[in-house]
């Protein structure tokens, strides 16, 4: 196993993923579930192809629930939009007595899924920014 | 970012920590985790990194004869000015031979010696922050640090990492590692497989274990072995559960083919509240002893479990 590679750490540097906020999609609504879980809603968007005959046989939902564990709920609270990557492995770090290499797999790993749901956004951080474009300009 | 506090002379800090891994000792600050690794005995690398990135590589390759270092070191500084690095400059803390170089705005240093015991190329790497100059001192006394380990007069190797210390007989086969948030297992068979044993660490127990260690630890027995006697004791505070079970066959057939034991061992650490487990399973054969498999686990300095 490399457990650098599978977190994507690949550059060997990660100052600019651990300097990013994550944000909540401020278009999802969110449902209490219980005293320790949510179900967070999504708007989705209707694909080009869902038109009749296809539409009249396949599904389609306009809203998706992602329903999160107890463990979830805690990371999508901390994701407030002023913390940032750095400072919520920290947090789960603390909470739950790990390194900060095995909270950051597991923090990662979680924030990259709801992403790819659509219900959490990655906002770099300004500076990290002007390196990026510092870059691209060499 | 704070730089790592240095140990000082001739004394190793309590809180740098050390890793072992095929054979090589290393010691490295607290903060830095081994990244990425190699099960690989011949040729392999090891990669720790702080918080923030890489920061130490340290690699190995089985010789069948000594090397000319000094050439060996002179044509890999050309080869690095040929790839782009720059300001090479040649480095040393003997036994090691280094090169230094600056890819962009970050130091490089590497170093290299041969080890005449385990006849092994060792390279070490050291990946400076952006815009922070290299340490000598530092890498001295990390290399100072770095040895390779001789196997017990039992010819028993010990492994030192992500939290677990364990010893294995030299004669067996590094399978397989698992390294996931809160979780590490490490299996290594006998290379007749007859046998195999699994030393594993899992963190956030309040989080999952519903059962008590002894209850989860029966979940655990292998499909077809049946359990034999599970029993607790005290050791150094901590409360160790060991199980037996047998393989569930008629008597003829262990009569003609063998037998297969399977012990496990596991307890929650209070010093970090993380369950250990050590188990092996092993085959006998009529008529003869059971293979050799004597291994060991020790979460802390206060406990080691023997199967």
């Amino acid at each position: 196993m490399k457990r650098g590679d599978s977190a994507g750490l690949g550059s060997g540097d990660w100052r600019a993923m651990l300097a990013a906020y994550p944000v909540r999609n401020i278009a999802a609504a969110v449902r209490e579930k219980g005293e320790n879980t949510v179900t967070v809603v999504v708007k989705t968007q209707k694909p080009k192809y869902m038109v009749p005959p296809i539409s009249w046989f396949v599904p389609y939902s306009p809203e998706r629930e992602i329903d999160l564990d107890a463990i979830g709920t805690r990371l999508w609270r901390w994701c407030d939009g002023q913390r940032t990557v750095e400072d919520v492995i920290d947090l789960f770090k603390d909470t739950y007595d790990l390194s900060f290499h095995e909270a950051r797999a597991a923090v990662v790993d979680y924030l990259r899924k709801l992403i790819q749901r659509g219900i959490l956004a990655v906002m770099m951080a300004p500076d990290s920014q002007e390196n990026q474009a510092e870059n691209d300009a060499k | 970012m704070k730089p790592p506090r240095l140990p000082r002379s001739g004394q190793i800090s309590p809180a740098w920590q050390t890793w072992v891994w095929q054979g090589l000792s290393v010691t490295l600050p607290p903060d830095w985790e081994m990244l990425q690794f190699t099960r690989n005995p011949e040729v392999g690398r090891c990669v720790f990194g702080d918080r923030y990135q890489y920061r130490f590589e340290l690699d190995w390759k089985r010789m069948q004869a000594p090397p000319d270092m000094e050439r060996m070191v002179s044509d890999y500084r050309a080869k690095l000015s040929e790839d782009g690095l720059s300001d090479v400059r040649p480095l040393g803390h003997s036994p090691w031979l280094g090169t230094s170089g600056q890819d962009g705005e970050r130091d490089i240093c590497r170093y290299g010696m041969y080890s005449a015991e385990s006849r092994q190329i060792l390279e070490a790497v050291f990946l400076w922050p952006p815009g922070e100059k290299s340490k000598p001192s530092f890498e001295g006394r990390v290399l100072d640090m770095l040895r390779v380990l001789t196997r017990s007069e039992d010819g028993r190797q010990r492994w030192q990492a992500f939290g677990m210390t364990w010893h294995v007989p030299a004669t067996t086969v590094f399978a397989s590692c698992a390294v996931e948030p809160a979780q590490a297992e490490a299996v290594f068979a006998l290379r007749n497989n007859r046998g195999a044993a699994t030393f594993a660490r899992r963190g956030m127990v309040s989080e999952w274990l519903t059962t008590s260690v002894s209850e989860w630890l029966v979940q655990t027995i292998p499909a077809g072995y049946a359990q034999e006697s599970v029993t607790h004791a005290g050791q150094s505070g901590h409360d160790v559960c060991s199980l037996v079970a047998r393989r569930e066959r008629s008597v003829l057939k262990d009569w003609l083919y063998g037998r297969r034991q399977y012990e496990a061992c596991a307890w929650i650490c209070p010093g970090d509240r993380r369950l250990y487990c050590v188990s092996r399973w092993m085959h006998q054969r009529r008529g003869q002893q059971a293979a050799g498999l004597d291994v060991a686990l020790s979460c802390c300095s206060g406990l080691e479990v023997l199967l």
